[in-house]
């Protein structure tokens, strides 16, 4: 399975998006898309293999293991992928919907089906609240899985059938420290992306709603 | 490698919109630090860490040695470093789309005006209008005969920084990659911590097939850097001989009824090459006023726009004056900007055409393509 398929999805969401829009689809291809494929997946690839704990018992290092990744890092960075960038296909639905009820009717219903205004906006409004409210989600998740953003070097672990608590030593913690730290940073470079495009297009259209009933009025 | 495809689309776009210097720069990039990173130098890292030994049966124990020397691997260091090093040309990128969009729109509101007054009558509020968005069209770097990004005025601001910024990334990650690793990679890591009883030995898989990649990349590097800063150069002497330009604009050779002969004077001069820089220094006064009269400004003005045209014409080794980016597509297919992109010096071009001209233009090198 390839990346390029979001790729190809998210270029056809480029063509509808205003200036900031267009900003977060640069920014999640470069800075989480690319990462995530060329430097992300190797750091976390035999993570399993190579954690290691102070004893011999058979299952003992599974079991903790398991307990201290219920699930890895770069799994949940791939989910928070591909959710975060599913909103914004709801407006490609959107504008096809527009565009497929002109050719039915045989007539040009919309100015122009492109064109952020109307039920399109709600789409996209709601695309960013959803959008955002995923990003938070996610941080959360991380924050929780990760106990603060921290990956140690050494855990200790007694859980059956380990005969006592046992030093589990987790490989690459520094590294894997990094690209979480990136992966927070670039989260929230979106945040703040997808608020300030949210709060852009509400104060643009209700200045416009402004002066329409003020010229109304005028008139 | 697919993965850089990511980047490489985007960089291809950049690559349209950039001097000869930048075309080089980018290639670089494409070839000896991705394809490279992504074929050979991540097979070369790829056992690192489960060939790396140490002289100890502790569990554990080169777990946190492997930590300790390597807390970024070299390859992922590189990835980061390609990442953040093309990061200001997709910038620049932005902003050559944003001039193009932006002239798609304001081509359309003229039309729209011009139907408008055609209907109404009157048009000396058009050509007006039409001289006002001219002069704004060119301070952001459009040229209106060819309907091509010329590098200059804001344009060329975001181009100079862009370099700038990709100027200090390269040095910051090279210093970076000297202060964790120094240049080259001992075979052996003595390693001191938990759980390891004692100082232990610890030995670092294919040493010297990872030393000949590191030297590698760090030249690469090094070129970049280089390359980089004789773009600076370059446009550094392109930015004076637009000042230069711009202050002989501003001395005195107006005629009254201003305001219509100005547009047509301005077009005049987007014709006409700059001065020479040595004419700027030279001449202080009234000299290079001949270059620009009117006379020969038509004739030159008549002569560069036919071989702007022949020029667009001309296939893929063709040669344009300016760095092109056609603007009569779509909007939506104006962000991809597929034109023939093959950028020339802009300057040279002028050079090349200009009677005025004293110095003998400069052999032109091929364009690289990507």
């Amino acid at each position: 399975m390839s990346w390029a398929f979001l790729r190809d999805l998210l270029s056809g969401v480029n063509k509808y998006s205003t200036g900031i829009g267009k900003i977060w689809v640069a920014v999640v291809f470069m800075f989480r898309l690319l990462v995530y494929v060329a430097a992300a997946e190797d750091i976390w690839k035999h993570e399993h293999d190579e954690f290691e704990c102070n004893i011999k018992q058979p299952g003992c290092e599974n079991v903790c293991f398991d307990h201290f990744f219920p699930v890895s890092h770069i799994r949940l960075w791939a989910l928070q992928l591909i959710l975060v960038s599913t909103p914004s296909l709801l407006v490609v639905f959107h504008v096809a919907y527009r565009e497929n009820r002109e050719k039915q009717h045989n007539q040009k219903l919309y100015k122009n089906t492109g064109k952020t205004d109307g039920g399109l906006l709600c789409t996209y409004l709601i695309s960013l609240i959803l959008k955002t409210g995923l990003e938070i989600v996610f941080l959360v998740l991380f924050y929780k899985l990760s106990n603060g953003f921290k990956i140690p070097r050494l855990v200790k672990c007694d859980i059956q059938p380990c005969p006592n608590t046992v030093d589990c030593y987790i490989s690459k913690p520094t590294e894997k420290m990094i690209f979480l730290y990136f992966l927070v940073a670039t989260s929230c470079l979106c945040i703040v992306l997808n608020l300030s495009e949210l709060s852009y297009l509400i104060f643009k259209y209700s200045i416009k709603c402004y002066l329409k009933r003020h010229m109304k009025k005028q008139q | 490698m697919g993965e850089w495809s990511f980047l490489g689309d985007f960089l291809e776009k950049v690559h349209k919109h950039s001097t000869v210097v930048g075309k080089v720069w980018l290639t670089v990039l494409f070839i000896f630090r991705m394809l490279v990173l992504g074929t050979a130098a991540e097979s070369s890292w790829g056992d690192e860490q489960s060939d790396f030994m140490c002289d100890t049966q502790q569990p554990g124990c080169e777990n946190v040695c492997y930590d300790k020397a390597f807390p970024i691997s070299h390859v992922r260091f590189w990835v980061l470093q390609i990442i953040f090093v093309s990061t200001p040309s997709l910038v620049y990128l932005g902003h050559a789309m944003h001039t193009v969009h932006m002239e798609e729109k304001r081509k359309m509101k003229e039309a729209e005006l011009e139907a408008q007054e055609k209907k109404n009558g009157g048009d000396t509020y058009y050509q007006q209008k039409c001289s006002m968005a001219e002069k704004e069209a060119k301070l952001s770097g459009w040229d209106e005969a060819g309907g091509q990004i010329v590098l200059r005025g804001s344009l060329l601001n975001t181009y100079v920084y862009s370099i700038l910024i990709r100027t200090a990334m390269e040095v910051a990650f090279i210093v970076g990659q000297y202060v964790l690793y120094g240049i080259f990679l001992e075979t052996l890591y003595i390693c001191q911590r938990a759980p390891c009883p004692h100082p232990v030995n610890c030995y670092v898989s294919r040493p010297t097939e990872k030393n000949v990649f590191i030297v590698f990349m760090l030249a690469v590097a090094v070129l970049s850097l280089f390359l980089s800063l004789a773009e600076l150069y370059h446009l550094g002497w392109k930015k004076a001989k637009e000042r230069c330009s711009r202050s002989y604009k501003a001395s005195p050779s107006t005629a009254p009824g201003r305001l219509e002969s100005a547009p047509q004077a301005e077009r005049a001069q987007m014709y006409t090459p700059p001065p020479d820089f040595n004419q700027c220094l030279s001449s202080p006064n009234g000299k290079f006023i001949s270059p620009f009269s009117n006379k020969m400004a038509s004739q030159q003005n008549t002569a560069n726009f036919a071989t702007e045209r022949v020029h667009s014409q001309e296939d893929a080794a063709g040669e344009g004056p300016f760095i092109k980016s056609s603007y009569v597509e779509s909007p939506e297919v104006a962000s991809e900007c597929a034109a023939p992109a093959f950028p020339e010096n802009y300057f040279n071009e002028k050079r090349r055409l200009s009677k005025a001209s004293r110095a003998s233009s400069k052999a032109r090198s091929d364009d690289l393509s990507v």
